[in-house]
């Protein structure tokens, strides 16, 4: 696989609506709401939080890679996808004749943030979706890096969840986060570039905020990038059977 | 002819699982005899439907997977024992390392959480969170396809709804173009559970009778349980995928584009990356739901892109099984693996009368004829289109 550029990054969690805050530690309570002016009205209401918070991070990433949304090919990773919309299903199920809302159903795929995006910006590029546990963002940039060496392309990955809520919530986070990469070929106004996806990395800590969320294991790779620190960051919190586990190496590319 | 210029990468062995057989040489044969195979709900429906049940008994999971054990994984471990010795060939030839997984599934096993919740709400202790997820999620489902195929490449689970497994068809191959791996288990799995069979209620779209795609009569859609498999090499002998073609439609959730234009656009591309035309394509193998307006839209897109006098054969195999949602990719693209292999196109049963503003080649009867190459469509929610391209082994 052919190395690929960092051009452009994402990012919202509560109280952080952009990389850079998050890496300066700069927590604003105001940010409370993600930026939702990519969706058009009715899909705005209806949509979920994890819908929300991957289409801000998604549209902060394609703007700084001076991607139109309406064109960009992505990649969407989440362990649990439309998590609340599942739960809300589930309760209706199991109330009266256990009808279901033909809307909380159809919203209640993996891919509705996706399609949501596609739909509000127009976008008729291929998109996929993917889930799983802690190999998903190693999955996620696999298919990324595939996808915009196959197309010639910038290609924005999300990766996006929402806190786990009871019963199921088991992950040792109580809130939502979503971050961004666009990947492309052109290294002129890059931030980094990004190789070698290789089983070769120590196991990742998991995060103070964010337990054992499995889509936080792209934030070592986001601070790096940020940061400009070169090195070798895992994507996983725990090997899948055999260590080390799945690692990418990021080189800063010079302003 | 030399590896270099070869297109596409070979399929060589595939396996499916679903309401026709537990065993791939049953479904091909009930396929073949054209005879559906479909029944009623689980019994925790609240309504009467049809299903594409496997009403077989699946073992549960060997001993040393015991953790991960739902309906969906025993599906898998089913299939999959069809594949130990390709699969193990593979492993000699490539190197564990080298193969990797990929796999599409959209409901998984939710029907572990659907009890689980029904156990929670009943004040009844439930698993511990990484157990349940193990049993009811796909990352419990990409365990299970690493110990069971010993693959130690790159692993992914695509969830495009009902294009998610056909998506992993073109996952994979560009994985091989990128060098990522040698080769690569694809497929899916998906068994059913109430959720979907709730929810496609909800949206009127279940059929209370055999599910009839391109009929006259179509009244909707059968919801089937499938897993399907296949492994992709670098080299080998076996029919070949030789394009795949993505798009998607930002029309809306769940109607497509009444115009047709992603599923054209998904099938021009899957023609264009395997350098063919239209005119070599002898057979498609329609998504095909059963539903008035999914079957009118895909008939208007498979016109556009042939041509109005093309006669290329139009089939959609979900009325001998349903639709299996994540899993209808791999289990049509081992059908369609199967004719290119063996010179058959199946009938597309429950479709006479047909529908006459279809204007597709739809056969009622199975045809013995040999075709170079076929398409393989899948649709989703949220728009979401793939086509494969399948060729005859070089």
């Amino acid at each position: 696989m052919n190395p690929l550029f960092v051009r452009g990054l994402g990012l919202w969690t509560p109280g952080f609506s952009s990389p850079g805050a998050w890496c300066l530690g700069d927590r604003d309570p105001e940010v409370t709401q993600p930026a939702t002016s990519l969706l058009t009205g009715a899909l705005k209401r209806r949509s979920s939080e994890v819908t929300r918070i991957a289409i801000d991070a998604f549209s902060q990433a394609a703007a700084q890679a001076g991607c139109d949304p309406a064109a960009v090919p992505s990649v969407w990773a989440t362990a649990h996808g439309e998590h609340s919309t599942a739960l809300h299903l589930l309760g209706m199920m199991n109330k009266g004749e256990g009808k279901v809302s033909p809307a909380n159903f159809h919203n209640s795929v993996h891919n509705t943030p996706s399609a949501y995006a596609s739909i509000s910006a127009g976008n008729t590029a291929p998109s996929t979706t993917l889930t799983g546990g802690s190999e998903l963002v190693c999955a996620a940039l696999t298919e990324t890096m595939c996808l915009a060496g196959s197309l010639e392309r910038d290609v924005v990955v999300v990766f996006a969840d929402e806190a786990l809520k009871r019963p199921f919530d088991v992950s040792g986070s109580n809130l939502p986060l979503a971050i961004a990469f666009c990947l492309g070929q052109e290294r002129a106004g890059s931030l980094a570039q990004i190789s070698s996806l290789q089983r070769n990395g120590t196991a990742l800590s998991p995060h103070a905020h964010f337990g054992f969320l499995h889509v936080s294991a792209a934030l070592p790779l986001l601070e790096r990038i940020v940061e400009r620190r070169p090195g070798r960051v895992a994507l996983e919190f725990e090997s899948s059977g055999t260590d080390p586990v799945w690692a990418v190496d990021v080189e800063p590319v010079a302003d | 002819m030399n590896e270099a210029t070869r297109r596409g990468f070979p399929v060589t062995a595939w396996s499916a699982v679903n309401s026709l057989g537990t065993r791939t040489q049953e479904v091909i044969s009930a396929l073949r005899s054209g005879v559906p195979s479909l029944s009623g709900p689980p019994e925790n429906t609240p309504f009467e439907t049809i299903c594409g049940r496997v009403d077989a008994d699946l073992p549960p999971l060997e001993s040393r997977l015991e953790g991960y054990d739902s309906r969906n994984n025993r599906l898998v471990q089913r299939a999959l024992s069809e594949l130990e010795e390709p699969l193990s060939a593979a492993r000699d030839k490539w190197g564990p390392q080298r193969i990797g997984i990929c796999v599409g599934s959209s409901t998984t096993a939710m029907d572990k959480l659907e009890e689980a919740y029904t156990d929670h709400l009943s004040g009844r202790k439930i698993s511990s969170g990484p157990e349940l997820f193990a049993r009811g999620s796909a990352e419990g489902l990409v365990r299970v396809l690493r110990e069971l195929t010993g693959g130690q490449g790159p692993a992914a689970v695509i969830s495009n709804a009902c294009a998610s497994s056909g998506k992993a068809f073109a996952s994979a191959k560009r994985w091989l173009e990128a060098d990522v791996a040698d080769a690569v288990l694809v497929g899916g799995a998906d068994s059913l559970c109430q959720t979907t069979l709730r929810g496609f209620r909800s949206l009127g779209l279940l059929s209370d009778e055999p599910s009839r795609p391109f009929s006259r009569d179509r009244r909707g859609i059968n919801i089937g349980e499938a897993a399907a498999f296949a492994l992709l090499e670098r080299r080998g002998e076996g029919p070949r995928l030789l394009g795949v073609g993505e798009s998607t439609d930002a029309h809306h959730m769940t109607t497509p584009d009444p115009e047709g234009r992603g599923a054209c656009a998904a099938m021009e591309t899957a023609v264009r990356d395997a350098r063919v035309s239209m005119a070599d394509v002898g057979y498609v193998n329609a998504h095909g739901t059963g539903t008035p307006i999914n079957d009118a839209v895909e008939a208007r897109a498979i016109r556009d892109c042939l041509g109005p006098n093309s006669d290329s054969l139009v089939v959609s195999t979900k009325g001998y099984i349903g639709h299996t949602l994540g899993t209808a990719g791999a289990t049509e693209a081992v059908f369609v693996l199967e004719s290119l292999r063996g010179g058959w196109i199946p009938a597309s049963v429950g479709a006479d009368p047909l529908d006459p503003d279809l204007e597709i080649n739809v056969p009622f009867e199975l045809c013995e004829i040999q075709v170079d190459v076929a398409l393989s469509n899948s649709f989703a929610f949220g728009g979401s289109n793939v086509c494969l391209a399948f060729g005859v082994a070089e």
